[in-house]
């Protein structure tokens, strides 16, 4: 499965957000979209998922493009974890996160044995198993995060989008969401969208990342490429130490201060 | 290893809430059934207990036999129908709108329905309905009225709901005013009749009415009933509802259908009854919760029972003569539903 | 399970269908026609406490005993004549006529008296606060000479009598007095000052019929702005229930504009048709059952002027509540009553009044 941002452009009311955006994804890559708040990368977001409709250019999923496809088509194709989403029934967890099914299920008939399995690992995997009966208002904003994230993988995407997934969970489900999305990717051909403003993490789980700067792309490609200290300092302002960590396998950050 | 880690776990917890709500649809309807019965022995004319079942039947004095079968069954059953009715099209307002002061007469229909009736009764338009003119008028118009909101309601950028909110409000309140100028304007002998009309009765609903007003009515229930899944997932928020594949548009469009059905087809028989599409919904909503897979049915079952013990109500409380039962709803309703609102606060829509 | 819960719905749904039409289809119904009644129809808007009621009792007694007793060449017999008590006492150069406010909430009843000289009933105008007054003064002086006599008037006067020569006044007039629940001090002034009321050598009294808010206010404003020759007559409607006093008033009505008992045709008119019609029943000993539903299906009770009429014409109510309450259909079912009327206007079809379609 392939991801194409062709050449978006957006702007709300004559303010362009988004100039001239363009990058590619297969399946099984973890892209990283990193920026400062209010860069575009929400926007950029709600145009890939066709919620938004870019002035110029278009996002194509395969050889379709999204806005064309309809919503119930899509919606088993990619799913997305938004920022403002809200809980604020007391639907209880289970009840919630089997609304992922909604996509692919037979109108009005009990989710299968199939489905169910579904459900279970993915609330298995957010940690949010125990929680299956509890009403979801009653939950802190982390564990609504997890349920969000449950709901999305139940609809079994090819793509999942996340706008900022870890802003209210605690490190330790911070880490255990990202090891997930690695193993997703890697074993089942998951290809994740995360829009994130945390560069460590960024650094550490994603294939490749996309900096965006004022609606526009200042630098893309892997990991090690985008994540430099002139980078971080022209975007963000701030001084990094980076460097290759054998313990993590991975790329570490370590903020030193503003510049 | 937690005790809720299996696939037959989780299915146990929904088999655990499906206990649940049939147990709550039992007792609703055991209510509706105690109801019934206690509004077929109410009347003017004392009819004992124990032959209720054999003059149902048709067995026993003709003229107690026509009073059962004819004049309190036909109305009972109006009720029921109504009181349906005006609770499902609550629920579908209320979730339509996202809002708990939803009800079917924000968009205006009620009055639009209440217009068309006054035209019939005071200047005698709609005439080709015969014997049917007053419902048939304020059915028409109800219809009428959904569709001028909805064109009233339609921006560039396609109908929101408080487009919707304002142009139903806009609406209303225009009709409302026209209806108040023809009671001016009509004659002394005609105006008693509207203004009975517009505060609601079942007196003089009889079969023909039952027959008139089950069509639209079960096609209106069947039509949002269709739209329960929707409904849940919209009441969350219609980004999530496109993100999760819901065509939110189409669901409105139904929605509305289905609420102009309802309200149009419990006018016309009735006139307008307030309250009902308000207290209803809210008060299940309080006991099993938000899924609209069991709130449409108990709203129906909840519905029809309260409506059937209000009308009994509005005819026993100043025998022999009849309370108009808009008036006893709002009434009764309204402290009812303070009082609910103030003790389970913590159900109420929009916590967070 | 949610196919069966469907399924379950959809039987429900057809079981109540079925039902229905098992119902519907051994509906027998004739409706009321089942026991044969007289059924007729009343102009409900003349059971008023007017001399026009005996235009109702007539409609009444022709639809259940046929023709109506002929009037011409017939004595009332003086021991046959109602008595009825004068509010007109005379005084020394002019009459004194008892006023009566009714009572309402908050206020209390007005009662006083008001004086007139004869010079100033020789030049009275009146300004009608009711339908009820105006109906009077046109049974009293006909439609031809009333509008010279009652000049000014409330809304229900101009609904009612706009196509006659009110029309010549209408349209020189300044407007409608406005509503007769509030009286508009504002309008009446306006009527007064465009009459040239303070020097035109008039007396004008505002007839009330009903209640009003502030009766000493409104004097004052008058006094106030300079219109001494207005006096403001309060007639208690709501007190006229029995004939004796409906005549009370309407000899009230007509001295004031220099009208004797002895000539107020209205008077005359009312003892003699009511007195051939009770002439002719008195040797009716059939009872009959009556029942009168308005357009809005209440039914007038024991204590109303529809009351009044029945009793003229031994009908007896099956409404036996006081006041105008809704009767039941069962009620109307048990009782069946012989004659049954309806009320003009009122824009249900035959078949629905007489409950042969019920919608």
């Amino acid at each position: 499965m392939e991801l194409r941002i062709n050449g978006v452009s957006f702007a709300y009311h004559s303010a362009d957000v988004l100039k001239n955006v363009s990058f590619e994804a297969s399946s099984g890559e973890v892209i990283g979209i990193l920026g400062k708040n209010g860069c575009g990368k929400t926007t950029l977001m709600k145009c890939i998922n066709a919620h938004l409709s870019p002035y110029s250019g278009c996002v194509m999923v395969d050889n379709d493009v999204v806005s064309e496809i309809p919503r119930r088509e899509l919606a088993k194709k990619m799913a997305i974890v938004a920022q403002s989403a809200s809980l604020s029934f007391p639907f209880s967890v289970l009840e919630t996160v089997l609304m992922g099914r909604y996509p692919n299920a037979e109108w009005f008939q009990n989710p299968t044995d199939h489905e169910m399995e579904l459900v279970l690992d993915s609330m298995k995997a957010t940690g949010i198993v125990d929680f299956a009966e509890r009403s979801v208002s009653e939950l802190s904003g982390g564990e609504k995060q997890r349920v969000l994230i449950s709901r999305a993988l139940v609809q079994d995407p090819k793509i999942l989008l996340l706008d900022e997934p870890t802003l209210h969970l605690d490190i330790n489900h911070q880490f255990g969401l990202m090891e997930l999305i690695r193993k997703l990717s890697r074993e089942k051909g998951l290809l994740v969208v995360i829009v994130t403003h945390d560069i460590a993490l960024a650094a550490r789980y994603c294939d490749r990342v996309i900096m965006i700067d004022k609606g526009t792309i200042v630098a893309s490609g892997t990991a090690s490429e985008v994540i430099t200290k002139d980078n971080i300092r022209n975007v963000f302002d701030i001084d990094a130490d980076i460097s290759y960590d054998e313990k993590i396998k991975g790329l570490n950050v370590f903020m030193i201060g503003k510049s | 290893m937690s005790e809720h880690e299996s696939v037959e776990a989780l299915n146990a917890i929904r088999r655990r809430t499906l206990r649940k709500y049939v147990l709550a649809s039992a007792v609703t309807m055991a209510v509706l059934v105690i109801a019934f019965f206690v509004a077929l022995k109410t009347g003017p004319v004392f009819i004992s207990f124990d032959k209720l079942i054999a003059l149902l039947l048709g067995n026993g004095d003709t003229a107690e036999v026509h009073i059962i079968r004819n004049i309190r069954l036909p109305r009972i059953l109006c009720c029921a129908i109504v009181g349906a009715a005006l609770s499902v099209a609550g629920v579908a307002m209320q979730g339509l709108f996202r809002n708990p002061m939803a009800s079917p007469s924000v968009l205006g229909v009620s009055s639009g329905a209440a217009f068309g009736a006054a035209l019939a009764m005071g200047f005698g338009i709609g005439s080709i309905f015969g014997s049917y003119s007053v419902p048939m008028m304020a059915f028409v118009f109800c219809i009428i009225t959904t569709f001028f909101v909805y064109f009233l309601a339609r921006t560039g950028a396609g109908v929101s709901v408080t487009m919707l909110l304002l142009a139903g409000i806009a609406v209303g309140a225009f009709f409302n005013g026209l209806v108040s100028a023809i009671q001016y304007i009509v004659d002394d002998n005609v105006l008693p009749g509207i203004v009975y009309w517009l505060m609601g009765s079942f007196s003089s609903c009889g079969w023909n009415s039952f027959g008139l007003a089950i069509l639209p009515i079960l096609t209106g229930i069947a039509v949002i009933a269709f739209c329960a899944n929707e409904l849940n997932i919209i009441s969350l928020g219609e980004e999530q509802a496109e993100n999760l594949g819901v065509n939110v548009k189409m669901t409105r469009i139904l929605l509305l259908i289905g609420t102009s059905l309802l309200v149009a087809g419990s006018v016309s028989i009735s006139g307008i009854i307030g309250f009902v599409g308000l207290i209803i919904p809210h008060t299940f909503r309080m006991i099993v919760g938000p899924n609209h897979k069991i709130l449409i049915p108990l709203s129906i079952i909840g519905g029809a029972a309260f409506m059937i013990f209000m009308d009994a109500v509005s005819r026993w409380i100043i025998s022999p003569d009849e309370l108009p039962i808009g008036i006893l709803t709002a009434l009764l309703g309204a402290p009812f539903f303070i009082y609910v609102m103030r003790t389970k606060r913590k159900y109420n829509m929009g916590g967070d | 399970m949610n196919s069966k819960i469907i399924a379950a719905g959809v039987i429900a749904a057809l079981i109540i269908a079925g039902a229905s039409v098992y119902f519907m289809s051994n509906n027998d119904d004739k409706g009321w026609y089942a026991w044969d009644p007289t059924v007729g129809e009343v102009d409900y808007t003349k059971i008023t406490a007017t001399p026009q009621i005996i235009d109702s009792i007539e409609e009444m007694y022709q639809t259940v005993y046929g023709e109506l007793p002929s009037t011409s060449g017939v004595v009332v017999p003086e021991d046959e004549k109602l008595v009825y008590e004068s509010l007109v006492t005379d005084t020394a150069g002019g009459i004194q006529v008892r006023s009566v406010m009714s009572a309402t909430s908050g206020n209390d009843q007005h009662t006083g008296s008001v004086y007139f000289t004869d010079e100033e009933i020789e030049n009275m105008k009146i300004i009608s606060y009711s339908s009820g007054v105006t109906d009077s003064y046109v049974e009293m002086l006909g439609t031809d000479n009333v509008w010279n006599t009652v000049v000014a008037a409330g809304n229900s006067t101009w609904k009612n009598y706009a196509d006659n020569d009110m029309e010549n006044w209408s349209t020189s007039a300044t407007g409608t007095l406005g509503s007769e629940y509030t009286i508009s001090t504002e309008n009446l002034l306006s009527y007064l000052n465009y009459a040239n009321a303070d020097t035109n050598g008039e007396h004008y009294c505002v007839v009330v019929w009903g209640y009003i808010t502030d009766y000493d206010k409104i004097c004052n404003d008058l006094s106030d702005a300079g219109y001494s020759n207005v006096d403001i007559l309060c007639i208690d409607y709501y007190s006229i229930t029995s004939f004796e006093y409906l005549l009370s008033v309407v000899d009230a009505l007509g001295q004031i504009v220099g009208i004797e008992p002895e000539e107020n045709v209205s008077i005359d008119d009312f003892q003699l048709r009511l007195y051939v019609m009770m002439n002719a029943l008195e040797s009716n000993t059939d009872e009959h059952t009556v029942y009168l539903e308005r357009a809005d299906r209440k039914s007038p009770g024991a204590d109303t002027l529809a009351q009044l009429c029945f009793d003229v014409l031994k009908l007896e109510n099956i409404n036996t509540v006081t006041s105008t309450t809704m009767v039941s259909d069962e009620i109307v079912l048990i009782e069946k009553p012989d004659v049954i009327f309806f009320t003009k206007g009122d824009t249900r079809t035959m078949d629905e009044k007489m409950r042969v379609t019920t919608v």
